[in-house]
């Protein structure tokens, strides 16, 4: 006998994520799932943004890794909401671990939360965190053909990161190829081109996260909408 | 490794489907070349699924397909399903869009009414 089905394979993924979302958003919290290959940057940038940051601005960080407690402890010394999950053999995160990263950490009163995903760039893109916004991260030393050979990535992130570009001068990187693989893609693509060590386009990453942050829900009652300003600059 | 989530994945949401006292036999799933899934290694963490949490003499079998990219010509709107992702249209616009590829379906499933006695050791089996 044959039975109809027609879901989506990650449905499960995806009603737990629901969740996660209906929490965060209940909760006043903008969340951003950053993907990106291993080692394009991911903790690197967090630290960086998290210097930058308005002090009142209360950020919790959920980062996942195969394995260590490293990233964690990179980011702990910016906020002391900060989980580490490590996947095991799992090579991204599911809704399930942020599930249950987020009873680690004070979500009520956080602000602004990063999941830095597995240093992957094909597994994590079809997996929903509950996050508001997807942020794909590559590398100029990772090669300018990254993008062409991971559409998915490219079409799913609501922006596209370059990083290290304080080292283009350093690397065989054709910038122009990289950016137009992209915009063939996603023709209305969003791009920016940033280096979390030199902290050029660190303003801009911060500006888009400002215009994309909405106000915080003030069915909550405490905090209201205007408790905090977008996200300033220091 | 990325095979093996999705494998447990279509599993898990598969038996939520196999009606009480049947038994899996086919799961059926279409997917998006967007998707990154290579059939053969899909077909591995599946055996390798089965062969963790199946005692079946015959567990359900995965019968993936793998759609092709839906494209689009922005310039003369040609549309077409290549196998490959284009970088230019017949009619020479490099403007070729995707308009599809990140399906990933499960689409139906066959189940056994009757278990017959060797499937009963199945964990697969809600009836044992
Ligand atoms: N020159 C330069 N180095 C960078 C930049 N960003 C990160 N790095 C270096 O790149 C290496 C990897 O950075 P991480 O921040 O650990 O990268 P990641 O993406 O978090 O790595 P995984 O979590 O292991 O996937 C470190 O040595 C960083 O110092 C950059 O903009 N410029
Ligand atoms: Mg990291
Ligand atoms: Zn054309």
């Amino acid at each position: 006998m044959q039975v109809q089905v027609v879901q989506n394979v990650l449905k499960i993924n995806d009603e737990l994520a629901a969740l996660n979302r209906q929490r965060l958003r209940a909760a006043g919290v903008f969340t951003v799932d950053l993907l990106g290959g291993p080692g394009c940057g991911k903790t690197a940038l967090i630290e960086a943004t998290l210097k930058r940051l308005v002090p009142g601005l209360r950020v919790g960080v959920i980062v996942g890794d195969l394995a260590t407690q490293r990233d964690a402890d990179r980011m702990a010394r910016f906020t002391d909401q900060v989980v580490q999950v490590n996947t095991g053999k799992g090579c991204h995160l599911e809704a399930h671990h942020v599930m249950q990263a987020m009873t680690r950490i004070d979500i009520d009163r956080l602000d602004l939360l990063f999941i830095e995903n597995v240093g992957n760039l094909i597994c994590p893109v079809g997996f929903d965190l509950g996050q508001d916004v997807k942020v794909g991260m590559f590398c100029t030393t990772g090669g300018d053909d990254k993008a062409a050979k991971h559409p998915y990535i490219v079409c799913e992130s609501s922006l596209l990161l370059l990083n290290k570009m304080d080292l283009l001068p350093q690397v065989p990187f054709d910038r122009d190829l990289f950016l137009s693989d992209i915009y063939r893609l996603k023709p209305d693509a969003r791009v920016i081109e940033l280096s979390a060590v030199s902290g050029a386009g660190l303003d801009q990453w911060i500006d888009w996260l400002g215009e994309q942050r909405p106000r915080r829900a003030s069915a909550g009652g405490n905090d209201d909408a205007t408790a905090h300003p977008e996200l300033a600059r220091k | 490794m990325h095979e093996m989530s999705i494998a447990q994945a279509i599993l898990d949401l598969a038996r939520r489907h196999v009606p009480a006292g049947a038994v899996l036999r086919t799961v059926r799933v279409r997917v998006g070349p967007l998707r990154g899934i290579d059939p053969q290694c899909m077909q591995w963490a599946w055996q390798g699924l089965m062969a963790e949490q199946s005692d079946a003499a015959a567990p359900p079998a995965l019968e993936l397909t793998t759609l092709p990219w839906q494209v689009r010509c922005a310039d003369c709107g040609d549309q077409w399903s290549p196998q490959e992702l284009p970088q230019r249209c017949a009619c020479g616009s490099e403007r070729v869009r995707l308009i599809g590829g990140d399906e990933f379906q499960l689409v139906c499933i066959e189940v056994d009414e009757q278990p017959r006695g060797d499937v009963c050791k199945s964990k697969l089996s809600k009836t044992c």
